[in-house]
């Protein structure tokens, strides 16, 4: 409880006027302290600070640190899973330049592979949005973009250095170059972790310390995109990504004898061409692919020999066409969308290659009322699995309350879940009529925003049918089989808050997140059932995190903490993996010379050297400290 | 100033809305393991949550996780069985490659034996000797009683699961680790060689002795591709005759894609208990007698579970049901003579069977 006050204190005290408010015009010693309260045209969705996204290397650590999101981390060189308001990871769509990323076939994304520099904008939409965006879109969407480049025509190079305790090192690379007419953006991230790091065996006699082992991960990526103006009204842009990950997972702590290894393969290619016609009619037309390679071995080791478990090899492949018109009135928007989506994917263990086509139509209608009130109405109809599935959402918005300075929004949406291929096509197990899952949310925000301070509160109701969970089909030949079977109701609260405070000589940058989330089944599955109206396991009530940055001049202190709520880990709420709150500190300074930064940070994560786990039995890294270097060459 | 007022409002309830995290259960100091049942719950693969609950029969009163309670840490990964013998528990965790030696009175760790991949159920023959099933490596370990180590491995056939000690002949069931089996290893164990392979039926999985000294084998049946019934094998349970180690008669259970599983003998040792399905439905526990030569259309107890065993003391049959596998699971007891259900006790998680003492 002790962050909570320390936390909320801190913020009435911003709040009470103490301080002034900065403007986005304000600037000290040339470069150092540019702030912004950018954000999304829509009132539900937040942008992750440029400040924020420097922090970190990957995107798990990112929205496990900076949001109200949690994770599933399965320890060092191991997956990270998302629970996005205490659905599952198949429940948040992620897209990169609008391009579904991860795969229908696991119906996740592993976030643990997504390094942060590859977009420039990272956008959470909170709540269902399956009308706007289709399958998977349960919990809330991310959007990772890339700016456009014509709108800052300047020849950048950024680089970025970090090496860490767990004799780690991390290499980011932005290049960004081009003419008036063609712009290109190159990038490219490598990582070497060998996770060398201690912790305590609890599960050991008198709890011996010990190296965590076979955990070495290395990965890398490339990413190219070309801009290319046809003209003033038509653009042709090219994303291309391709990213390889190869990485030990390290062992259970109460068997180090199991040992897996994993190699990830992704490509992504986008092509679109936008125009504008005649001022008001918008065109665009997307041609997108998917590739996920995975291979994933797990063995055993007897004596001297390992002995394999389990060798795995599965590819999935996505091809997305989309064509999306659009046109504005004075009093009213509109946009249709179609949409056409091959999905395929080769594993021995479907027998034989499975795919699915998915086609459809979304139409979006926003009328502008007056006093800023708006009526936002979004359907959508796909035909998948041979199946009608609807999606609609309405949703009202009225900004420019109180001063200008609120806007507030009413969202109610009816929602589908495709099941992954896996769900359909496992063998043994995979179940080929399997349901969508369904689900209906009410959803309330409120945004304050000024020009130095962004503050979003969100309430959400909703409930998910159809909820498809693996279950034995027949206990006693140990076949597990999924099924539509639960329902389970979310509500909750999350409090978003940016700041940005001056006293004298210091500048005080803070974000701050904070999130209630219940995500309770409600639907019983036999007679003896204990599950019902528990919370579902991994899902934590309480989650907070908090950044606090003071500046003086051009260096920097800052100070951060992740308070991660207990998460039960049995259905019927009696085993539960305790609570942990981590501090971290940084040292900062920027050097200018001419037009181009460099920067120094000194960092000490996780002060207090807690052992903490966010799945059993799988130790997280004790304190680490790092060093990063950065340097931003403008032309 | 309003908007100040109403962040302080909404700050205040997040204050409000911080929820406690559940206080552990409280260690009892006075635990006693003299008399009861202990219940095994494997837990799930790979989440290392396997226990085992301590059942008084007088009091009506369960411990749970003893093991955890008395030793101040977690058990492991997959209890696969437990065995008491010489005073002393071995609790076979397949999950986390080991086994557990405990006290049998006061449950405190006597010792870990490490160096199996994947063992599955423990034997004690003496003092000094006891030997472990080891799935994933096809062979069987010689454990050292005093030392607590392994000092010899005997290569069997695939995947052995059960054993049993016919005079100085241990009897190894090959269920096929990730391939068919379908014979039953016999080692002699003055020399540690396997005399014999008997071929008895795909995916041997359980051995019962009678009242006969007879050794019954229950036989899975092989599952092929998992992906459809129509290929696999049925199961069958097969006797074997003591002295001469060959087949003496054959059942066969059910129709394809049934797989018979668990197997207990009466404390009469004249009938036997088969958890299966017949027929590709009616799942539950079927009473056969050793010397009928049919199994009943129709279950002794009906339900699906995933272990069964008998009370020596009351005759009582332990059903185990692990619900969802995510919760506490359920031991059903029933007559063992009319089949009547008598009640359930809420055990801990996927429990898989009982051990008596």
């Amino acid at each position: 409880m002790k962050q909570y006050i320390w936390t909320i204190s801190f913020l009435l005290v911003f709040f009470n006027g103490w301080s002034h408010p900065l403007t986005d015009t304000v600037k000290v010693n040339q470069v150092l302290i540019v702030i912004k309260t950018d954000e999304p045209k829509k009132l539900n969705a937040l942008y992750i600070s440029n400040f924020l996204k420097s922090n970190y290397t990957s995107l798990s650590d990112l929205l496990t640190n900076a949001s109200t999101i949690s994770f599933k981390n399965y320890g060092a060189g191991g997956s990270s899973t998302i629970s996005f308001r205490g659905t599952n990871a198949n429940h948040t769509k992620v897209l990169w330049n609008g391009l579904s990323i991860g795969s229908s076939m696991l119906g996740l994304l592993d976030f643990s592979t997504i390094p942060t520099n590859s977009s420039d904008k990272i956008e959470i939409q909170y709540g269902a949005a399956s009308a706007e965006y289709g399958s998977a879109a349960m919990g809330g969407v991310i959007l990772l973009n890339t700016n456009n480049p014509f709108e800052n025509n300047s020849n950048k190079i950024s680089f970025s250095q970090t090496y860490a305790s767990t004799d780690a090192a991390i290499s980011q690379l932005n290049l960004k170059f081009g003419k008036e007419k063609i712009r290109s953006i190159f990038t490219l991230n490598y990582l070497n972790n060998q996770n060398h790091y201690r912790f305590s065996n609890y599960t050991q006699f008198n709890n011996p310390k010990q190296n965590q082992i076979n955990a070495e991960v290395k990965s890398g990526g490339i990413i190219h995109q070309i801009y290319y103006q046809l003209n003033s009204r038509s653009l042709f842009t090219l994303h291309s990504w391709y990213q390889e990950s190869d990485r030990n997972i390290g062992p259970p702590i109460f068997n180090r004898n199991q040992t897996a290894y994993q190699l990830d393969h992704a490509l992504r290619n986008i092509a679109t061409y936008s125009t504008i016609k005649n001022s008001f009619h918008r065109y665009k037309w997307t041609l997108g692919h998917n590739r996920e390679y995975i291979r994933y071995v797990n063995r055993i080791k007897a004596g001297a020999t390992n002995l394999e478990l389990l060798n795995s090899k599965s590819t999935f492949d996505a091809i997305n066409f989309e064509f999306s018109y659009g046109r504005n009135f004075v009093k009213r928007n509109e946009q249709i969308n179609l949409s056409s989506i091959y999905e395929g994917a080769s594993i021995a263990d479907y027998g034989k290659y499975q795919y699915r086509f998915r086609n459809s139509l979304a139409i979006n209608e926003e009328f502008i009322l007056k006093n800023n009130w708006t009526i936002d109405f979004i359907n959508r109809y796909e035909y998948a699995l041979r199946k009608n599935l609807f999606a609609s959402q309405i949703s009202f918005n009225k900004k420019n309350l109180l001063k200008k300075d609120l806007a507030i929004g009413l969202w109610l949406s009816k929602n589908y879940n495709l099941p992954s291929l896996n769900d359909l096509y496992w063998q043994p197990g995979g179940n080929p009529s399997l349901l969508a899952e369904q689900g209906l949310e009410l959803d309330l925000n409120v945004k304050y925003k000024n020009k130095s301070d962004i503050i979003s509160l969100n309430t959400y109701y909703g409930m998910i049918n159809n909820w498809i969970l693996w279950q034995p089909a027949a206990i006693e030949n140990g076949i597990w089989t999924p099924q539509n079977l639960r329902q389970v109701n979310i509500y909750g609260l999350e409090l978003i808050a940016t700041m940005n405070r001056k006293l004298g000589a210091f500048y005080f940058h803070t974000n701050y997140n904070f999130s209630i989330n219940h995500a309770i089944n409600s639907k019983s599955m036999s007679l003896n059932d204990q599950s019902v109206g528990k919370q579902l396991i991994y899902v934590p009530i309480n989650k907070s995190s908090l950044l606090l940055k003071l500046s003086h001049q051009n260096t920097w202190f800052q100070y951060s903490f992740n308070y991660n709520g207990f998460r039960y880990t049995s259905s019927d709420n009696k085993q539960f993996l305790p609570t942990y709150l981590l501090h971290d500190i940084a040292l900062g300074h920027l050097f200018l010379h001419q037009q181009n930064q460099y920067q120094i940070l000194f960092r000490i994560e996780n002060i207090g050297n807690k052992n903490i786990e966010s799945i059993p039995f799988r130790p997280l890294p004790g304190r680490v400290y790092s060093i990063n270097l950065q340097l931003y060459l403008n032309k | 100033m309003k908007i100040k007022l109403g962040l302080l409002a909404i700050l205040a309830i997040s204050l409000q809305a911080c929820t406690e995290e559940p206080t552990p259960t409280p260690i009892d100091p006075n635990l006693a393991f003299d008399k009861g049942v202990f219940i095994i719950n494997e837990g799930n693969f790979g989440v290392g949550n396997a226990s085992i609950d301590f059942y008084q029969r007088d009091s009506n009163r369960l411990i749970k996780n003893v093991f955890e309670t008395v030793n101040g840490r977690p058990l492991g990964d997959v209890a696969q069985s437990m065995t008491i013998f010489k005073n002393k528990g071995y609790i076979v965790l397949n999950g986390s490659a080991k086994v557990e030696v405990i006290d049998a009175k006061t449950f405190k760790s006597v010792a870990s034996i490490n160096g199996f991949s994947s063992p599955r159920c423990f034997l004690g023959v003496n003092e000094t000797r006891g030997f472990v099933a080891d799935w994933v490596s096809n062979t069987v370990k010689e454990v050292n009683l005093k030392t607590n180590t392994i000092v010899a491995s005997i290569p069997v056939g695939e995947g052995p699961e059960a054993l049993i000690l016919v005079d100085s002949f241990l009897y190894v069931a090959n269920s096929g680790g990730y391939i068919n089996d379908s014979t039953i290893s016999i080692i002699n164990i003055n020399t540690n060689q396997v005399i014999k392979n008997v071929i008895v039926g795909d995916a041997p999985i359980a051995f019962a002795q009678d009242a006969n000294k007879d050794v019954w084998v229950l036989c899975r049946g092989d599952y092929k591709d998992f992906g459809m019934k129509e290929d696999d094998t049925k199961g069958a349970l097969v006797k074997l005759n003591k002295y001469s180690q060959t087949i003496a008669s054959k059942i066969v259970i059910g129709v394809q894609g049934d797989h018979p599983d668990k197997l207990a003998i009466t404390n009469d040792k004249l009938n036997l208990l088969i958890n299966t399905a017949i027929d590709g439905a009616n799942n539950g526990i079927y009473k056969i007698g050793i010397y009928e030569n049919t199994i009943p259309m129709s279950p002794f107890v009906s339900g699906y579970f995933y272990g069964i065993g008998i009370d020596p003391l009351d005759d009582k049959i332990y059903a185990a049901d692990p619900l969802d596998f995510s919760q506490d699971g359920l031991m059903w007891r029933y007559n063992s003579n009319s089949g009547i259900l008598i009640d359930s006790i809420r055990v801990g998680k996927v429990p898989n069977g009982i051990h008596l003492q």
